[in-house]
């Protein structure tokens, strides 16, 4: 009986002890983990559609009014009275584009044709050329932009295409003339698409370049990345063979890398356009008559000066062609 | 003595040892009693030591391997937060800024090199170091190409620094977040293991084994001899008794220091690590969607993500009321309050960013996002410098209690070991002496 005593004494104790030290746990662990695992990776860029859709000639825009209204006296209900009332141009811009549109990597600021652009229309609207917000677009968000008003025009390399109009899209007369072509490392042998066959090459994933490139069926495989100079970065690192843009951009691209050199014809006409809203008739003509206007008094052709001197289409504006 | 226990002549059918005299009985006592104290000397001393081992391996191995893991991630994400605020400032990157983007290649180098060396042998961490060593080359060679083209004033640098940055969120920092897991879970095994109740188990069935043989021989010889006290067999019980029950105490003692490593050593580390790394993503964030121009929406809804775990937004949920309760045993909350005001400052100069970026002052919102506006301190450097003060503290009660788990049971097998010699020559003088008397 006394050693049953003991001994129950003995656990009795053993359990008391045991019971009040302080227990271990993964709490921690279970609330960092979260934390430490990061954001979750970008989806991938959606692909364009290869079927092309006929509208006739595109390019075909709205004739201007006769005189445009003057700087800061915009009518009251059009798109760009409401520009003056907030006091700066909202605009849908790239930041990657040597010539048209770029970050200089020296100054922070964007510069290029196109960035001259959107200020000539700034002083048409506000008579003030730096009242300007530009907004950077991908290339994959920049026709969701327009049409969902982030911004009021977007002056972006847009080529202006049948299915860009059926998808909302209104187009200014063309401000360039680009065509496609392909931009290869100088020790290529290849001298135009069908010789690229079974190689990767690679186009912005919602460009037209890329939905000419499927429709072309050269054997080519298509390489879709989401901005324009990511095709550089695909080429120098051997990803992808050639990379097929306009001229204009590709042009662009070889003048960071001397190893390259564009090759080929020009297979596809690339006119640009400035992108609005086409439910917005007035804008489409307003900005048809800034274009007419810098065409007239030479300040398209030095803004080409300036930017584009040595590329196919820098020496003359494109002739607009109007529907009504 | 042989003769004790061998069967009869004549009786070879009915095998039955001679145990019924009182002699042959107190020597079977001594041998069970002998034999009882072996396997308490045996087992107690081999719990004892297992313990001893898992408490000092705890301190001494894991954790700092946990430190390393914790430190490679900060480094990586520092990285990144530093050369994401490249993109916005335009012209010759800061000294300082490129300073602090080698400091963090050379600090995730060397911590690499010692999980490499050290880590847990099992097949995700191999993989994980695997991952990193190969793809951190990979990355420093994105930033330089992206760093020689911006310097030429050549667009694609961006594109190379957006690769790199792709290269460090999807495969990098995956990495040392499973590298983390994998020596955090360690650490807490390691801490368990030495403060598992299964020690104190195999003790009391030992004790208790022992204790009651002692006893009942004690019982029997008194009968047996009419003597209360047999003096050497009391001095063995008492020895016994008193090594058990300090061995318990040292084993409770022990995870009791064990659990204080616990919470308020290495999970306030991992919690206020963890804090870094958010805010190191929120600021990565912010210098993305400013680099970004306006198409940074993606970038600004995993800045508030990172807020929101940080529970800046909600003071009662998230890490920083983890720290603050963690905080709460060791009554150093004022650390973390410091730090909580840090992180709202974080905040509400990221609004007036966007305030300005969003009214197109688009120079303005970077100066002030990468504090380049003079005497206005860096709300992430301050984050940064807050966490500095904070870590080292809560290492340094780790250190202190994970030295008090393998101090109270250091030499503890010894003690054992000889308490149970000792219980055993006792049993055999105690016994031998009244065995004498019936030569």
């Amino acid at each position: 009986m006394r050693t049953g005593t003991r001994a129950a004494l003995l656990v009795g104790v053993l359990a008391t002890l045991a019971s009040g030290c302080g227990s271990l746990t993964d709490d921690a662990l279970r609330t960092t983990l979260p934390a430490m695992s990061g954001r979750p990776a970008d989806e991938a860029p959606p692909s364009s559609s290869t079927k092309a859709v006929h509208c006739g000639d595109p390019t075909i825009s709205l004739r201007p009014p006769d005189r445009l209204p003057p700087p800061g006296a915009m009518p009251a209900g059009t798109t760009m009275r409401t520009i003056q009332e907030r006091g700066r141009l909202i605009a849908g811009v790239d930041q990657n584009t040597l010539r048209f549109a770029y970050l200089d990597p020296l100054t922070g600021r964007l510069e290029g044709f196109e960035i001259d652009l959107v200020r000539e229309l700034a002083r048409a609207i506000l008579g003030d050329p730096t009242a300007v917000q530009l907004r950077v677009l991908k290339s994959t968000e920049r026709e969701d932009a327009v049409l969902t008003h982030r911004v009021d025009l977007l002056v972006d390399a847009m080529t202006i295409t049948c299915e860009r109009r059926q998808k909302g899209l209104g187009f200014s007369v063309p401000y360039f003339e680009a065509g496609q072509r392909l931009l290869v490392r100088s020790s290529s042998t290849a001298r135009r698409l069908e010789d690229l066959a079974g190689e990767r090459v690679c186009a912005t994933a919602t460009s037209t370049s890329m939905t000419h490139l499927r429709a072309a069926h050269s054997g080519a495989i298509p390489y879709a990345v989401s901005q324009r100079t990511d095709c550089l970065v695909a080429l120098q690192e051997g990803a992808v063979t050639a990379i097929t843009s306009d001229d204009a951009i590709l042009l662009g691209l070889h003048a960071q890398d001397p190893y390259t050199k564009l090759i080929g014809p020009r297979f596809a006409p690339e006119p640009y356009g400035i992108a609005v809203d086409r439910n917005d008739p007035g804008l489409v003509r307003f900005v048809n008559g800034v274009l007419e206007r810098i065409r007239r008094d030479g300040t398209w052709q030095r803004m080409s000066d300036r930017w584009l001197r040595g590329l196919t289409g820098a020496a003359h504006p494109p002739v607009p062609r109007y529907g009504d | 003595m042989t003769a004790a226990i061998a069967p009869r002549p004549g009786r070879v059918l009915r095998f039955r040892p001679r145990v019924d005299s009182t002699p042959a009985r107190l020597r079977l006592a001594l041998v069970l009693i002998v034999v009882a104290a072996t396997l308490f000397g045996v087992s107690v001393a081999t719990a004892a030591h297992s313990r001893f081992v898992a408490a000092r391996s705890a301190g001494e191995r894991t954790e700092p391997l946990v430190v390393q893991a914790v430190d490679l991630h900060s480094a990586l994400s520092d990285a990144d937060a530093t050369v994401s605020s490249t993109f916005v400032t335009g012209g010759e990157e800061p000294r300082v800024r490129r300073a602090r983007y080698l400091a963090d290649l050379r600090r995730a180098s060397g911590a690499l090199t010692v999980l490499g060396r050290e880590a847990d042998a099992s097949a995700r961490a191999r993989d994980a170091i695997a991952v990193i060593a190969r793809d951190l080359p990979r990355y420093a060679g994105l930033i330089e190409t992206a760093r020689a083209n911006n310097r030429q004033g050549f667009p694609v640098g961006a594109a190379y620094l957006r690769s790199a940055s792709d290269v460090m969120r999807e495969r990098l920092l995956p990495a040392a977040t499973t590298l983390y897991a994998v020596e955090a879970r360690a650490l807490n095994d390691a801490l368990r293991a030495s403060s598992s109740r299964r020690e104190l188990a195999v003790l009391a069935v030992c004790a208790v084994i022992l204790l009651v043989m002692l006893v009942a021989a004690q019982a029997h010889v008194a009968r047996a001899t009419r003597r209360v006290f047999n003096v050497p067999l009391v001095a063995a019980t008492v020895v016994v008794l008193a090594a058990s029950v300090w061995t318990a105490v040292a084993f409770v003692r022990q995870a009791d220091a064990a659990a204080r490593a616990q919470h308020e050593g290495s999970d306030p580390v991992e919690v206020l690590s963890a804090t870094r790394v958010l805010a190191l993503r929120a600021q990565a964030d912010e210098g993305l969607a400013l680099a970004s121009r306006g198409s940074g929406d993606d970038d600004l809804a995993d800045f508030d993500a990172a807020l929101r775990q940080l529970g800046v937004t909600q003071p009662e949920s998230g890490l920083i009321a983890e720290a603050r309760s963690l905080a709460r045993t060791t009554g150093s909350e004022e650390g973390v309050d410091d730090l909580a005001g840090r992180l709202a400052t974080l905040r509400t100069v990221h609004t007036r960013v966007l305030d300005l970026e969003r009214s197109g002052r688009y120079r303005a919102a970077a100066r002030l996002a990468v504090g380049a506006d003079g005497d206005e301190l860096r709300a992430a450097d301050g984050i940064s410098r807050a966490l500095d003060r904070l870590v080292p503290k809560s290492q340094r009660r780790f250190d202190d209690a994970a030295a008090d788990a393998s101090g109270a049971v250091r030499g503890l097998w010894l003690v054992v070991l000889i308490a149970a010699a000792a219980c055993a020559l006792l049993a055999f003088l105690g016994i031998r002496a009244r065995l004498e008397e019936y030569r």
